[in-house]
């Protein structure tokens, strides 16, 4: 068909056609402009933060000749002493894993079991009530959690074992209570996202209440509820202040779990504000903090694994 | 009837967890508060803390966590919300996304001991702004920004692409429709967001020792003045908030009623909590009914 | 083709060649061919309908012509759709001046959960008109939309408390309020009840006075009542373009016949 009764409207100024100048064009331009830029700035501050603590992280073995194996597997930790220096961090790589793990012990089947409770059992006033008070108690502060155990377990620990209270196993029930919220409301969250006519299938043939849970509803969540665990893990091995407040903070590798001991967190807290900047105490401090910094990049990774093979 | 046992046995394993579980919260914060609120009255509110005699208190401290709180989320509310409207709305599945996705996960998974040591590097040492409000500030920002993008993403994704569609048909432009009909629209959300990462941020200690500091100077009360040294608004001076006071009694402290100063601060700390948490679920639900018109 | 032959005795009859020609378009979703070469005029202030069964790209189709269907990632197409003189499928089409131009209303009803004065001031705004106007572009468009009398005193009331048709009616209001050269429209009462689609019929018949209207519907008398040409897609393939009269009374094609006798849907 011809187009001769347009010819009128030269067609690079239609009105149809894209105008750099144009208010609409500026305006669409303008909303990108910041968008993209807020979203390169993250992009940024993620570069610059794992950078500067890598580089910063890495000074002591390059700068000040540390042994990388020594310092991860060394035992004796005396960076600023007099005569001999060393530098083993072990004690605190060891503390640091051993209160996350105790803790996830004691708060994974605690708080899955309570998921199950609120979304299985107790629905309505499960999720009604103890949901939301749940999702309160992820708020409270983590020296909240440290004055706690502070004022009440490392006492009631003084009295039952031999130590003097402040201990690995204050550390581990501190965090655990902690995580405590997180895992049962991330599990929650996953339990109810199974779709209730699976669950019905499984009544629908007779199946009672603990074979449907055991048999239908923990295998669907399983990938769901470990994330909630890794997830709760990691927030336990990050946890800095409410642990140093209880765990005694000894440099020493603990003998019992009612000894006093350390983690990687504890001691960054404890030293970094004593240390002169660029010294090789404060060098090694930086590369605890590298150790912490690398353990939040390798719980990511499990996450994404255990995402991967998620059904629900 | 082994299968009716072991339900049995089951069901009670699981009540039996969850009483536990709820025993302990319960005990903890029914703990802090009977002991805190024993030790909050006006002058415990209203006077300076003191490093060794009784009877100390913790206005300086309180003024600070607040000027802390709103420094942060002048920077990150706005920074997050267009982080979130970038992943909502102009992210193109590819490369560049998940580049954003991950930073945004791994910001969110970063201790905060390790965001304080990098504020200290950072906005402390390299950017020569010291142990101060605004140096804290920053600090929290990078631990609050993951939160703020997260809420403002999934706030706008809920929004029934209908209304979208409604907008662009009228010739509207992308940015207009995001600014005037996608965030309108997802502004409870976003706020009830907001509220309760404003309750993490005023708990928040670790990030701040190396970035705030543990001090704070002779603050004057009568001097609004923000480039003078004792003025509460001066953003560069160093600034102990509330929950690093309970820290720093607690693990140096050397007056004699350190148990009495730091259950009252955790009380007033979890008081405060409690409600930004309360306030975002209330002000959430409100705003929601009246924006969706349902009278 | 019949289509363009249509087109050439059309320009004949009146001299004027067709507002809009669809020439050759093929639209994708990824592999998926949902519009097939499809073909056809579409006639200033006339009615065109398109009918055909659920899934045969009508829909597709409408939102190609107001580029709407560039939302989706996965969509691409083929073709022209010539219009003023200029391909709307251009890449240097500013598909914003271009939808303010040719304006939408879906399926549902879709008013923003806002006073219903904002929902129609809400593009006016943007466009910068002036306050004075704004008035009685919005009274005119109440008018035209047949609203006017059961909105006027409540015009500061959220819009979700009108009905589903008054819902609809707003949003054919506020698409006039823009001066529209164009109005597609989705299948614009399948969510509205006899009597709220009887009124936003008539609002059709009515409109054509001063609008071109595609519609997209699956009610065969509504197409037969309302609408001067009709289009039957079938599997994403136009099968027949005609005059509605004689498309309805007498098809050319067989399929089409069997549709409109009920022989398959
Ligand atoms: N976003 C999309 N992505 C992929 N395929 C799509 C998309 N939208 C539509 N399709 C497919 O394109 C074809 C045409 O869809 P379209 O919505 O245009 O049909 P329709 O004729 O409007 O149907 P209905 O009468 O049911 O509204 C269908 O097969 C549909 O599955
Ligand atoms: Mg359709």
């Amino acid at each position: 068909m011809s187009n001769s009764n347009y010819s009128s409207t030269s067609s690079s100024t239609h009105r149809l056609i894209k105008n750099k100048n144009g208010s609409v064009k500026r305006n669409e331009l303008r909303g990108k402009v910041v968008v993209y830029s807020c979203a390169v700035l993250i992009i940024i501050a993620t570069i610059a933060i794992t950078l500067f603590l890598t580089i910063k992280g890495l000074q002591s073995f390059i700068v000040n000749g540390v042994n990388v194996g020594e310092f991860l597997t060394g035992l004796t930790w005396s960076p600023s002493g007099e005569g001999d220096v060393a530098y083993g961090a072990f004690p605190f790589i060891f503390g640091s894993f051993s209160v996350t793990f105790l803790a996830a012990l004691f708060a994974a089947p605690l708080g899955i079991g309570s998921a199950i409770f609120m979304t299985e059992i107790a629905k309505t006033w499960g999720q009604k009530v103890l949901q939301p008070v749940i999702e309160i108690l992820v708020g409270i502060p983590s020296v909240v959690y440290g004055l706690i155990g502070l004022t009440v377990i490392v006492p009631l620990i003084r009295e039952h074992s031999s130590g003097i209270g402040f201990s690995l196993l204050a550390g581990m029930i501190v965090v655990g209570v902690m995580i405590l919220p997180t895992v049962t409301s991330i599990s929650a969250d996953a339990l109810k996202s199974i779709p209730q006519d699976i669950k019905d299938a499984s009544y629908g043939l007779g199946a009672t209440r603990w074979q449907t849970i055991y048999k239908v509803i923990l295998p669907a969540a399983m990938p769901s509820l470990a994330t909630a665990v890794v997830l709760g893990m990691a927030r336990a091995f990050g946890e800095a202040l409410a642990v140093q407040m209880v765990i005694g903070n000894s440099k020493a590798l603990p003998e019992s779990i009612t000894d006093q001991a350390a983690t990687l967190t504890s001691i960054i807290t404890l030293s970094m504000g004593h240390t002169t900047y660029g010294s090789l105490h404060n060098n090694l401090l930086w590369s605890l903090g590298l150790i912490l910094l690398v353990m939040s990049y390798v719980f990511i990774i499990i996450i994404r694994f255990i995402s991967s093979r998620r059904k629900v | 009837m082994n299968r009716r046992i072991s339900n049995n046995i089951a069901t009670s394993v699981f009540i039996l967890c969850a009483v536990v579980m709820i025993a302990t919260l319960v005990y903890l914060l029914g703990y802090i508060l009977t002991n805190g609120f024993a030790e909050i009255d006006w002058s415990f509110l209203s006077s300076n803390s003191s490093s060794f005699q009784e009877g100390g208190g913790i206005k300086n401290q309180l003024w600070n966590s607040f000027y802390i709180l709103m420094m942060t989320m002048l920077f990150s509310v706005p920074l997050g919300v267009l982080g979130g409207i970038y992943l909502a709305e102009y992210s193109k599945p590819g490369k560049i996304t998940n580049v954003i996705r991950t930073s945004v996960e791994v910001l969110s998974s970063l201790p905060s001991i390790v965001v304080g040591m990098f504020g200290l590097l950072v906005f402390v040492q390299y950017m020569g702004l010291g142990y101060s409000i605004i140096a804290g500030a920053l600090a929290l920002t990078v631990f609050n920004l993951p939160v703020i993008v997260r809420v403002t993403e999934d706030s706008i994704r809920s929004i029934p692409l209908k209304q979208k569609n409604a907008s662009l048909a009228l010739g509207i432009t992308h940015w207009h429709t995001v600014k005037t009909v996608l965030v309108p629209a997802a502004f409870p959300g976003i706020l009830t967001g907001v509220i309760l990462s404003a309750g993490r941020v005023f708990g928040e200690a670790a990030a701040l020792l190396f970035t705030a500091g543990l001090s704070t100077p002779n603050l004057n009360f009568t001097n609004w003045n923000p480039f003078e040294s004792t003025s509460p608004l001066n953003p560069f001076r160093s600034a102990e908030t509330l929950s690093v006071h309970i820290w720093k009694v607690n693990s140096q402290g050397i007056m004699p009623d350190v148990l009495e100063i730091a259950n009252g601060s955790a009380a007033v700390l979890i008081i405060f909590v409690l409600i930004f948490n309360l306030s975002a679920r209330i002000i959430g639900g409100v705003i929601f009914a009246k924006i969706s018109g349902k009278k | 083709m019949q289509a363009s032959d249509l087109g050439k005795e059309k320009k004949e009859a009146n001299s004027v060649s067709p507002l809009m020609d669809i020439k050759n378009l093929s639209v994708f979703y990824g592999d998926k061919e949902a519009v097939k070469n499809v073909s056809m005029p579409i006639e200033g202030n006339k009615v065109t309908a398109f009918i055909g069964p659920s899934g045969c790209g009508k829909s597709t189709l409408l939102r190609t012509i107001n580029r709407m269907n560039d939302q989706i990632d996965s969509a691409h197409y083929k073709g022209e759709i010539m219009y003023d003189g200029v391909n709307l499928l251009d890449k240097k089409i500013d598909v914003v001046s271009l939808r303010k131009e040719i304006g939408m209303v879906f399926q549902e009803p879709n008013p923003f959960p806002k006073p219903i004065i904002t929902n129609l001031t809400h593009a006016l705004k943007f466009y910068r008109t002036k306050k004075s106007e704004i008035q009685g572009i919005v009274e005119t468009a109440l008018k035209q939309a047949a609203l006017w009398d059961e909105v006027k005193n409540r015009l500061n009331s959220s819009a979700q408390s009108l009905s589903g048709g008054q819902q609809q009616r707003l949003c054919i209001a506020r698409a006039l309020a823009l001066k529209p050269q164009v109005l597609l429209l989705d299948e614009p009462t399948s969510a509205l009840d006899p009597i709220s689609s009887a009124k936003v019929e008539d609002l059709i018949i009515e409109l054509k006075q001063h609008y071109t209207i595609a519609i997209v519907t699956h009610n065969m008398e509504q197409a037969a009542r309302i609408s001067d040409y009709t289009t039957f897609m079938y599997n994403g393939e136009l099968i027949e373009y005609g005059e509605t009269s004689q498309l309805f009374t007498n098809p050319k094609e067989q399929r089409t016949e069997e549709y409109l006798t009920g022989k398959f849907s």
